[in-house]
C-alpha cells in the first residue's frame, strides 16, 4: 500500500512537471516560434506606452534573453525555492511558490491566489456537500422506484438541472431570492473566520446553484449505476439468502453502485477547486475562477501560468486521493497493492500487478466501468 | 431426500414464473406473503446459481457472506456465525478453511467459489436445495467434483435437491427423478432409468439424439431438434412442442395443434404429456435409439464405402 502511494506520488510529480512544460511552452516557446523577439515579450511586462530603456531593463530583469531551457529551469526553481529579481539598485525576492509578479497589480502571484483560494474552497466544499447528499439519494430513490412517478419526476428535474446553464439558474435565483425577496442578499464575500453566519448566508445561493447542476448529474449517474448493480448476480444471491430488502440495498447494492460516483466526485472537486468560473462570475465571488477570468482578460501571463499550475495540481491530487480511496473501497484493487506475503493465498505474484489491469479477476472491471460512466456524463469544466 | 433434475435446452421454461402451486412442507409458497417467503429463503430452501464468479459479492470476504446467510435466520453472535462459516467451508472441501474464510471471492478459483456458494446455501441446513445449472460455468474436471460434492452433502445434510440443467451428463450423474420441461410445461417425468432408457416424449428423444455418446459408435451426424425454442409469451397452442415435432402426422387429425396433452402415467412412475399412443412411442424409440457399438459396426463400414464410391 505504501509502495503504491509512493509510486502514485512520483507519477503525480511527473505529471505536474509535464503540465508546467506545456504551460511554459505556450507562453514562452510559441511566441518565439511565431516570430516575436525577447524585446517584444518584455514589452508586455512593462505596461502601456513603454520606453525602450524600460523594455530593455525588464528584458534583463526577467532574463528573457537567455536560452529557453535556462528560463524554464528558472521558472521551476522559482516555484520550488523562490526567485531573486535583480533590477539595478533594488533587489526583490519572490517567496517560494513563485510564479512571478502580476502585470495588473505588480504583486507576486502566489499570495493573490492564496487569498482567492478560501473563497473557491468554501464554494466548492459547500456545494459538494449539497450535491452529494441530494444527488445520490435522489438517484438511489429513482433507481429503486424505477418507472414510477417519483422516478420520472426526479429525472425530469435532473434533466433540467443538467441542461440549464449556471448563468441562467444563478441569475434566476439572484433575481428571486436577492432582489424580489431579499432572503439572501448578494453581499460581499465574508470569510468564515470573520463571521461564519454571514459567510454561510452569502454563499447559500451560489451553493444551491452550483449544486443543482452537479446534483442533477449525480442523480442520473447514481440511478444508472444503482440499476446496473441491482441486476447483478450477487444481489440475487443476497435475496436468495433471505436477507430483508433493506439490507440487500444498503449493504450489497449501495457500495458497489457508489464506487464509480467516487471517481467522478474526485475529478469534479479537483476541477472546481481550480475555480468555478461561471458561478463565481455570476455571484461576484472573489475566488480563483474570477481570478482566472481577470488574468485572461488582462493577458496577465504570470497569473495565468500560476492559476493553470494550481488547477492542474488540484486535479492531479484529487486523482491521487481517488485512487487511494478506491483501494480502500474495492478489495479487488486493494489486494494487489499489498505485499504478497500477507496471506498464503495470494494470487498476484505474477502478471500485471493491479486488479484493474486484470479485468478477468472480477466480474467486471470497476475501472473501465467508472471510465465508461465518466465519459457518458462528462461534466465540462466550463459548465461550473 | 431425493434429487430431482429438471431438464430442457436453453431457457425453455426452466427458470420462469409458475402459476399454480408450489408446496414446501405443505405450505403453499405462491399464496404466502413475501415476508414469509423471505424467511423461508436461505433457511428452509436455499439456492446455488449458475455463475459462481458473479454470484458472490466482490466487496465482502467469503466468510462474511456465509456468516451473513447464517445470521439472518439464526440468532447468533458474529463470532459464532463465522465459526459456522469456517466449519461449512471445511465441509465443502476448502483447504485451510480458517485462513480462507478471510479471503475475498476473487482470491478463489471458480470451483472454490462454487464450493463457497454451496457452503453458504447449506449453512442453514435447508430442507430443499435448488441448484440452477451449478456446473455450467466450470471446467469439466471441476464439474465432476462439484457434482460429487452435491451428492455427498445431500447424503450428509439430508436435503432434497432440485437440479435445473440442460446437461444430460449432470442429470444422469445425480438425479433420482427426472422432469423434462418444454416451454414451461412438463413434457416427461420419471425415474432416471426410465426416462433415459425408455423415453416416451418426442422432445426427450430429440434431447437424447442430439447428445454425443462415447459408448455408441458414431453412425451418422447428431440429430438436432429442428426449429427454435418458442417464445414463452406466445406459447404455441395445443402441444407446445408440435411445431418442432416430427410425429404430428402419426397422431392424426388436429389434436397436436389444438389439444394440450395432459401429463398421464404410462408406466410405473413414468409420466409424459404426448398424444401418441404408448405402442407408437415404444416403436418410434426402438427405431431412434442409438445402437451399441457391436450392433452398429457393419453399417459403419457400409457407410464408409459409400463415401468412397461417391
Amino acid at each position: 500500500m505504501i509502495a503504491f502511494v509512493i509510486r502514485r506520488l512520483l507519477t503525480t510529480i511527473f505529471l505536474l512537471i509535464v503540465v508546467s512544460m506545456i504551460t511554459f511552452g505556450i507562453f514562452f516557446l510559441i511566441p518565439r516560434l511565431a516570430g516575436q523577439n525577447s524585446a517584444e515579450l518584455a514589452a508586455q511586462y512593462v505596461g502601456r506606452n513603454p520606453t525602450m530603456s524600460a523594455i530593455l531593463q525588464m528584458e534583463a530583469k526577467l532574463g528573457l534573453n537567455d536560452p529557453l531551457v535556462v528560463q524554464y529551469w528558472r521558472f521551476l526553481k522559482g516555484i520550488v525555492v523562490g526567485a531573486h529579481y535583480d533590477s539595478g539598485p533594488s533587489q526583490t525576492f519572490c517567496a517560494p511558490p513563485c510564479f512571478g509578479y502580476s502585470f495588473r497589480t505588480q504583486q507576486p502571484v502566489w499570495p493573490q491566489m492564496m487569498a482567492a483560494l478560501p473563497v473557491t474552497i468554501s464554494l466548492a466544499a459547500g456545494a459538494a456537500l449539497i450535491w452529494l447528499t441530494t444527488g445520490v439519494s435522489i438517484g438511489v430513490l429513482s433507481a429503486l422506484k424505477r418507472g414510477t412517478v417519483v422516478d420520472r419526476f426526479s429525472m425530469a428535474i435532473a434533466l433540467a438541472g443538467v441542461s440549464l446553464p449556471i448563468f441562467f439558474t444563478g441569475l434566476l435565483s439572484l433575481e428571486l431570492f436577492s432582489y424580489k425577496w431579499p432572503l439572501f442578499p448578494n453581499d460581499q464575500y465574508v470569510a468564515i473566520t470573520a463571521n461564519p453566519l454571514l459567510w454561510a448566508r452569502n454563499l447559500v445561493l451560489p451553493w444551491i446553484t452550483l449544486a443543482f447542476l452537479y446534483a442533477a448529474l449525480y442523480a442520473r449517474l447514481t440511478r444508472a449505476s444503482m440499476l446496473e448493480t441491482m441486476s447483478e448476480d450477487y444481489i440475487r444471491t443476497a435475496r436468495a439468502k433471505g436477507l430483508p430488502e433493506r439490507t440487500v440495498i444498503a449493504r450489497h447494492g449501495l457500495r458497489p453502485a457508489l464506487t464509480p460516483i467516487l471517481t467522478i466526485f474526485g475529478m469534479d472537486l479537483g476541477l472546481l477547486l481550480g475555480g468555478a468560473i461561471l458561478t463565481e462570475t455570476t455571484f461576484s465571488l472573489p475566488g480563483l475562477g474570477q481570478f482566472t477570468v481577470l488574468a485572461i482578460q488582462n493577458q496577465d501571463f504570470p497569473e495565468i501560468m500560476g492559476v493553470v499550475m494550481l488547477a492542474a495540481f488540484f486535479i492531479v491530487i484529487a486523482n491521487l486521493v481517488v485512487d487511494i480511496l478506491y483501494a480502500v473501497v474495492d478489495p479487488r484493487v486493494r489486494i494487489s497493492l499489498w505485499p504478497c506475503w500477507r496471506s498464503a493465498t495470494c494470487t498476484c505474484s505474477s502478471g500485471p500487478t493491479t486488479a484493474w489491469s486484470r479485468p478477468w479477476t472480477g466480474s467486471r472491471s470497476t475501472w473501465s466501468e467508472a471510465a465508461r460512466s465518466a465519459s457518458s456524463v462528462s461534466p465540462a469544466p466550463a459548465r461550473a | 431426500m431425493t434429487s430431482l433434475a429438471i431438464m430442457g435446452l436453453h431457457q425453455q421454461g426452466k427458470s420462469t414464473d409458475i402459476t399454480g402451486q408450489i408446496r414446501l412442507d405443505d405450505e403453499d409458497l405462491v399464496s404466502a406473503t413475501p415476508e414469509r417467503v423471505r424467511r423461508l429463503r436461505g433457511n428452509k430452501m436455499a439456492m446455488i446459481f449458475q455463475d459462481p464468479l458473479t454470484s458472490l459479492h466482490p466487496y465482502y470476504t467469503v466468510g462474511a457472506q456465509i456468516s451473513e446467510a447464517y445470521r439472518v435466520h439464526n440468532k447468533v453472535s458474529k463470532q459464532a456465525a463465522l465459526k459456522r462459516a469456517v466449519d461449512m467451508l471445511g465441509r465443502v472441501g476448502i483447504p485451510q478453511p480458517a485462513v480462507r474464510v478471510d479471503d475475498y471471492p476473487h482470491q478463489f478459483s471458480g470451483g472454490m467459489r462454487q464450493r463457497a456458494m454451496i457452503a453458504m446455501a447449506l449453512s442453514c441446513d435447508p430442507e430443499l436445495l435448488i441448484a440452477d445449472e451449478p456446473t455450467t460455468a466450470l471446467d469439466v474436471t471441476v464439474q465432476a467434483q462439484i457434482l460429487d460434492l452435491i451428492v455427498d452433502l445431500q447424503g450428509e445434510f439430508g436435503s432434497a435437491v432440485i437440479i435445473i440443467t440442460h446437461d444430460l451428463g449432470v442429470v444422469a450423474e445425480v438425479a433420482d427423478e427426472i422432469l423434462v420441461m418444454y416451454a414451461g410445461r412438463e413434457a416427461e417425468g420419471g425415474g432416471g432409468e426410465e426416462v433415459f432408457g425408455h423415453p416416451r416424449h418426442p422432445y426427450t428423444w430429440g434431447l437424447l439424439s442430439s447428445m454425443p455418446r462415447l459408448d455408441v459408435a458414431r453412425v451418422d451426424r447428431l440429430r438436432p431438434i429442428p426449429g427454435t425454442p418458442p417464445s414463452l409469451i406466445n406459447v404455441p397452442p395445443g402441444c407446445p412442442f408440435h411445431p418442432r415435432c416430427a410425429y404430428v402426422a402419426e397422431v392424426g387429425g388436429d389434436r397436436c395443434r389444438t389439444e394440450v396433452p395432459r401429463l398421464l402415467e404410462s408406466g410405473p412412475g413414468h409420466k409424459e404429456a404426448c398424444h401418441l399412443t404408448l405402442a407408437k412411442k415404444q416403436e418410434i424409440w426402438e427405431r431412434l435409439s442409438p445402437r451399441t457399438a457391436a450392433e452398429a459396426e457393419p453399417e459403419v463400414e457400409q457407410g464408409a464405402t459409400e463415401v468412397e464410391a461417391s
